[in-house]
């Protein structure tokens, strides 16, 4: 009856199926169709054929198309309403598993959460700089392989190399850092402060709350603060105008009035103005200072800045490197040329720097908080698989009554999804209880939960669906694979097959679990290893002062020899000793000695300390030979100098022999040769080192107290009030010297921290895990156990049968766990230069740890059953 | 009675449901406007007020008999129910009453 040519267009009519409500469908088609034959009568078939389309086109409205969707839900409405009441029964019915599976991934969830957040912002540092693509550091190193700080560079270079090319480099930041005691009034602080080019907030695109935003250093007294410091003195941040008072260092205690010209938002972290920590929050401007005893920073001599560079764009990094070796080697002193300036970009700096320890960092706690979040899964999986058994035969009876295997598969799905979403709204709760502690244990400041950023927020729930799919897909795919009759006979047999699985899973658990718990074993006896370690003096009782006026002249320091005797006098004080630097890796100069009558050339590059003669006696630091600058035997002369014993080797000197700097006329005498000790952190070697007077370099930071053991409080009490009356214009900034070292291992602390937490979290896991297996074995097998006590088993052996298959997983977990938990530890303490090799206990330990906890909990769980009369497990259900 | 509301549409279609009687589906309906009042309408406008009338009860529907003309599909009968009936007479009479009061006002003017 139909022609070819006389049809309908098939994809208006598909469509139209597509959208349209099935009961109205065959009267719109029908009407539809009846009107297209009139019309191929009337105008023909083209015609017909678009006016079709055209009508089919109307009917997608919304009075055709909400029909569907109300037509639509009224089934599916109860269908999920029931989804919902099964699964509320199940999770009812079996209390303790539910519990378990709901807690293990709360608590992942609640460390992936933190680790989270800690990897963001870690990763977010240096990110709001301006142009942070283009900025580079300047970064030192030598030819010859001496000791340099790879972040200092020579002062001018900068300067030079941007002015020299400027299709290259755009523009620069250069600083030096010192603390300043500031002043308003009665308050007294030490800040850090940045003395640097006037580009500073420019160059940086640094956040301005108030004030000068292009030219803040206006005159020789213009400071800049952050808000930080505006809330500190005054209470407010719209501070422009107002006068702090800066000390010197020029010994006669002057102090000097600036004007805030600018204040700064507080700064996000960065690598510039929180270099190593330091967080500066006042600025001042290098050119226009006539207040400290800066070097004039465009000459070669000067000594060396911090400095930054931003390259054009589109410039490249490799041609800037070769403009800046060609300096290097064509416009600076003999000296200098020893030195390889490369430009490390600031986008990956603070990953990156003392060899990426912050990126090592950052995948070792990702890769414990993976884990974990496995752990809670391997434990959902399980459970489901082992509980499968109770619900074949609601699979059956959905079967039966006509469920398709895709509607099986999406009920398990949503079903552990669901159970996902609730586990994170409840690792929120658990995060906003935890994150007082968290922030310590990873040392940043936790966001509250409001102020988490939306992105942050997708990304977390997005891991939380990836969980729930990853936890449900294996039973959703195995139990709706069942055969309806099978199902509803209950038989066990189809059972097998998650079995094996299961068992796999568990040994996984336990290979974490053994690994993890070594390794944080390694971990935490190197840190405890770091902080005990024989250092060469002694730290206990040693409180340290680095609020010392710097009154950096003659009078000066006889000024601080006479306020040392007024606190030796204090009964609590065994000692006291003036020095520019304490044994905590932070030194203010660097020469190159040489023995005298050997050739400049072979000079050494060393640290060279500022100390006065109580130094080496208040740190309890022996001497090899002579004396410590001066004793009573000895009075101290200008040209005297102590070695420690690497630098004896290396310059090849004994006590009396004549040493000189490079480039220096003055003759040193060897007075002493003091013991080597750890002055640097344990992550490097001893270095040489040479030791002058403060009295004749003039210049000193510190005083360190060697206190009594005892009353720690009250003496730090007692010098504070000693201080307040010698000192009454400075601040009293103190820390005790193992605080000061813990510093210096600050990233190995966090991450024993967070590796013991996480142990202890993985260990709770596995166990609720494996005593929720048990409890469904025991169920399961107790009509076993009845038979088996009947036909004469003993208790004992009923217990071992129970936990045989659990003895032979943690042997397999053992062989191949203790080999990689070794070799990542061995791994992980190449980084140091003094470490502790790994004991055999460390790798045994776990091991047993969790053998024997097993155990106990298998026979706990087991023991009732099995002790129980036989007849009454018999007659188990 | 008097909460419901008709559009002028929708009377219309429910007043032509009650005219066609046994013949009352959405071609029908179109054609029939078509030819008793000149006025264009559309189809999918048409079902989607039928169906409207039909949720309120109006109008109620059956499928009719197999016939060869539209493909082999059935047509979608509507009948005009007894609650149809009473709304058009209510709505002709509200009209009515009001239609009663303007000769006066024309004549008063004129």
């Amino acid at each position: 009856m139909r022609q070819q040519s006389g049809q309908p267009p098939v994809t208006a009519l598909r469509f139209l199926r597509w959208f349209c409500p099935p009961a109205l469908y065959e009267g719109i088609e029908g009407d539809l169709l009846e009107q297209f034959e009139i019309d191929r009568a009337a105008v023909g078939h083209r015609i017909a054929r678009r006016r079709f389309t055209w009508q089919v086109l109307r009917f997608f409205r919304p009075g055709i198309l909400l029909r569907n969707k109300i037509s639509y839900t009224l089934t599916p409405a109860s269908m999920i309403q029931n989804y919902g009441k099964v699964m509320l029964r199940v999770l009812w019915k079996q209390k303790t598993q539910s519990a378990i599976h709901i807690f293990g991934l709360t608590m992942g969830l609640a460390f992936a959460l933190m680790t989270g957040i800690f990897v963001d912002q870690e990763l977010r540092v240096n990110n709001s700089l301006r142009d942070v693509d283009r900025l580079y550091m300047a970064e030192t190193t030598t030819t010859d392989g001496a000791f340099w700080h790879p972040f200092l560079s020579p002062a001018p270079l900068a300067a030079v190399v941007t002015e020299q090319y400027p299709s290259l480099f755009e523009g620069y930041y250069r600083y030096w850092d010192k603390m300043i005691t500031v002043s308003r009034e009665d308050q007294h602080f030490r800040i850090q402060s940045l003395i640097g080019d006037s580009t500073l907030i420019s160059f940086l695109g640094l956040p301005v709350l108030h004030g000068d935003v292009v030219k803040p250093f206006r005159d020789t007294r213009s400071m800049v603060v952050t808000r930080t410091t505006a809330l500190r003195f005054f209470n407010r941040t719209d501070v422009i105008g107002e006068i702090l008072t800066l000390s010197g260092e020029s010994g006669d205690n002057k102090r000097y009035d600036y004007t805030i010209t600018a204040v700064l938002d507080d700064l996000p972290r960065n690598s510039i103005t929180d270099l190593l920590d330091m967080n500066a929050q006042i600025f001042l401007c290098l050119q226009k200072n006539d207040v400290y005893k800066l070097n004039d920073p465009g000459k070669w001599e000067s000594g060396v800045m911090v400095s930054y560079l931003k390259l054009r764009t589109g410039a490249m990094r490799s041609d800037a490197e070769r403009a800046i070796a060609k300096i290097m080697q064509t416009q600076t002193p003999e000296s200098l040329r020893k030195l390889i300036v490369s430009l490390n970009p600031l986008r990956t700096y603070y990953l990156e720097a003392n060899d990426g320890r912050v990126r090592k960092l950052i995948y070792t706690v990702s890769a414990i908080a993976v884990f974990i979040l496995v752990l809670a899964v391997i434990n959902f999986i399980n459970i489901t698989i082992g509980s499968a058994l109770g619900r074949l035969r609601e699979i059956g009876v959905r079967k039966a009554i006509g469920s398709r295997r895709g509607q099986l598969i999406t009920q398990f799905l949503s079903e552990s999804m669901a159970l996902s979403i609730g586990a994170f709204l409840l690792a929120l709760v658990v995060y906003m209880l935890a994150r007082p502690y968290a922030s310590d244990v990873l040392g940043i400041a936790l966001p509250a939960l409001g102020e988490l950023s939306i992105k942050f927020t997708g990304v977390m729930l997005l891991l939380t669906l990836t969980v729930g799919l990853l936890a449900g897909a294996y039973p959703a795919f195995l139990l709706s694979s069942y055969n309806a009759v099978e199902s509803l006979r209950n038989k066990a047999s189809s059972l097998k097959a998650g079995g094996g699985l299961s068992r796999s899973l568990v040994a996984m658990q336990f290979i974490l679990a053994i690994g993890v718990f070594a390794f944080s074993i390694v971990i935490t006896r190197q840190v405890a290893f770091f902080l005990q370690k024989d250092l060469g003096y002694n730290k206990d009782y040693v409180l340290t002062i680095s609020s010392v006026p710097r009154r950096w002249s003659e009078e000066g320091v006889r000024t601080m020899e006479a306020a040392r005797l007024e606190f030796l006098a204090l009964p609590m004080v065994k000692n006291i000793s003036l020095s520019w630097e304490i044994p905590a890796g932070n030194y203010g100069n660097q020469l190159q000695f040489y023995r005298q009558g050997v050739e400049e050339d072979k000079a050494v590059d060393m640290p060279m300390l500022m100390t006065d003669e109580h130094f080496a006696d208040t740190y309890g630091i022996p001497m090899k030979e002579g004396t410590f600058l001066a004793d009573e035997q000895h009075t101290w002369h200008l040209g005297d100098l102590v070695v420690n014993e690497s630098a004896g080797k290396t310059l090849g000197v004994g006590v009396g022999d004549k040493v000189r700097i490079k480039g220096d006329t003055v003759v040193f005498t060897v007075a002493g040769i003091i013991k080597d000790f750890h002055f640097f952190s344990l992550h490097e070697n001893v270095k040489p080192m040479a030791f002058l007077h403060t009295r004749g370099t003039k210049a000193f930071r510190h005083f360190s107290i060697k206190l009594e053991a005892g009353d720690m409080a009250g003496a730090v009490a007692a010098v504070e009030a000693k201080w307040r009356q010698v000192f009454p214009d400075d601040p009293f900034v103190y820390a005790f010297m193992d605080q000061e070292l813990a510093k210096l291992y600050k990233n190995e602390i966090r991450l024993k921290k967070a590796s013991n937490l996480a142990t202890g979290l993985m260990l709770v896991i596995v166990f609720t895990g494996v005593f929720g297996m048990v409890s469904l074995a025991v169920s399961k097998r107790t009509k076993e156990m009845g038979i088996r006590k009947v036909l004469g088993a003993s208790v004992d052996s009923i217990i071992l049968l129970m936990s045989k298959p659990y003895l032979i997983l943690i042997g397999l977990a053992c062989a191949v766990a203790t080999p990689l938990a070794y070799y990542f530890s061995i791994q992980w303490l190449q980084a140091f230069t003094y470490r502790l090799p790994p004991a055999w206990w460390c790798f045994v330990l776990p091991v047993v740890a969790i053998l024997t906890l097993t155990l106990l909990l298998v026979a706990a769980r087991s023991l009732r059953t099995a002790s129980a009369n036989p007849t009454r497990a018999l007659r188990y259900e | 009675m008097s909460k419901e509301y008709l559009g002028e549409f929708e009377e219309l279609v429910l007043t032509m449901v009650g005219v066609l009687g046994e013949e009352a589906y959405g071609n029908a309906i179109v054609t029939a406007i078509k030819d008793r009042l000149d006025r264009e309408s559309n189809l999918s406008a048409v079902h989607v007020t039928l169906y409207r009338l039909e949720d309120k009860g109006l109008v109620k529907s059956a499928m009719g008999g197999v016939t060869n003309a539209r493909g082999g599909r059935r047509k979608r009968i509507f009948n005009i129910t007894n609650a149809g009936l009473s709304m058009l007479r209510t709505m002709k009479e509200a009209r009515m009453d009001l239609w009663k009061l303007i000769p006066q006002l024309d004549i008063t003017a004129a």
